[in-house]
């Protein structure tokens, strides 16, 4: 069974709503090429085709569903600022994302990736007015997958607000975050001590004191290293300034 | 059965056409696959389907021979 549209080429905008009981099958935008915004979470779609190349979409949201294989390769997505996809069973590492400057939202949490991250900081945008790094990226979420290695250097996502990685098997971090940070989910990976300092460091050096209510700091549970006792007393001081922070 | 989906420009009269339909199928103007799906089980509902353009007019076909103008930005429900 097919479900069609007219006048594809004045389709600017698809939220194919959700089913129940719940539909799977293939979605195809292939023909929407003045697509801009692409909902189709909720279901039980195997396929979501022909979004990848398309420079118009700024939203896609594909979460929830039973999507596997590979992420496409999003870098034709020039005009991309939301890429959900997160809560399905996609494999293989992170998507490129040098092709998508105005990104605003990456959430690719809930999937079977591997791999390291990115160094998100040093991916350079030679025609733009920042040069390096995601200036409008608040939210990177990459929780429950099987990322190694470090977490990324955030010293040119200048509004990031919400890094979740939590539940995965990341070791490292050296660098800095910027004062608009305010949840930062990296519990159950297997940091090192080093690294756990590192963050707590990081944050202090961020400095923010405003607007605190939703200020937490996750660093618990399985697997990773407890604070050092200079990371213990970076730690009180954050709490001091009213985060909530959790370490082992 | 020979349709007219391949035209672009029917009039009743002066009045612009933003449909034709033979019996209860629609075949103008052309449809787009957007979804391919397994028989869905009687009573299967889609809800809160929406979609946003920029001409005067688009229309859903179900897949089961049901056909819907559509609003833009307008949710719509289907029952199979």
């Amino acid at each position: 069974m097919i479900l069609g549209l007219t006048n594809s080429s004045e389709i600017t905008g698809i939220n194919v709503g959700t089913s129940t009981p719940k539909l799977g099958g293939v979605i195809d935008v292939s023909d929407f090429t003045n697509l801009q915004l692409l909902y189709c979470s909720g279901n039980d779609l195997t396929e979501v085709n022909g979004y990848a190349d398309n420079p118009n979409i700024q939203f896609l949201v594909i979460a929830s569903n039973q999507l596997s294989g590979p992420i496409p390769d999003i870098t034709g997505m020039s005009s991309l600022k939301r890429f959900w996809v997160m809560v399905n069973q996609f494999t293989g590492t992170f998507p490129d994302i040098s092709g998508n400057p105005d990104l605003e939202v990456i959430n690719v949490g809930n999937n079977n990736l591997t791999g390291t991250l990115p160094d998100i900081s040093a991916i350079e945008f030679p025609g733009s007015a920042w040069g390096f790094g995601f200036p409008n990226l608040i939210r990177f979420n990459v929780y429950g997958n099987s990322f190694t290695g470090a977490i990324p250097d955030m010293v040119h996502i200048e509004n990031l607000r919400y890094l979740l990685a939590d539940n995965n098997n990341l070791t490292d971090f050296t660098g800095s975050f910027p004062i608009t940070l305010e949840r930062v989910f990296v519990n159950s990976n297997n940091l090192t001590q080093t690294a756990v300092d590192n963050i707590l460091q990081a944050i202090v050096d961020a400095n923010r004191t405003t607007n605190m209510a939703n200020a937490i700091l996750e660093m618990g549970g399985t697997g990773n290293s407890a604070p050092s006792a200079a990371g213990i007393a970076n730690r009180n001081i954050l709490v001091g300034r009213g985060w909530t922070v959790t370490t082992n | 059965m020979s349709v007219i989906n391949l035209a672009d420009n029917i009039k009743v009269g002066s009045l612009q056409a933003a449909a034709v339909y033979s019996g209860s199928t629609l075949v103008w103007p052309s449809l787009t696959d957007l979804w391919t799906f397994n028989e869905p089980s009687p009573g299967t509902t889609i809800t809160d389907l929406n979609v946003g353009f920029i001409g005067d007019s688009a229309n859903i076909n179900w897949g089961d021979g049901v056909t819907n103008a559509l609003t833009s930005d307008i949710n719509i429900n289907h029952t199979y």
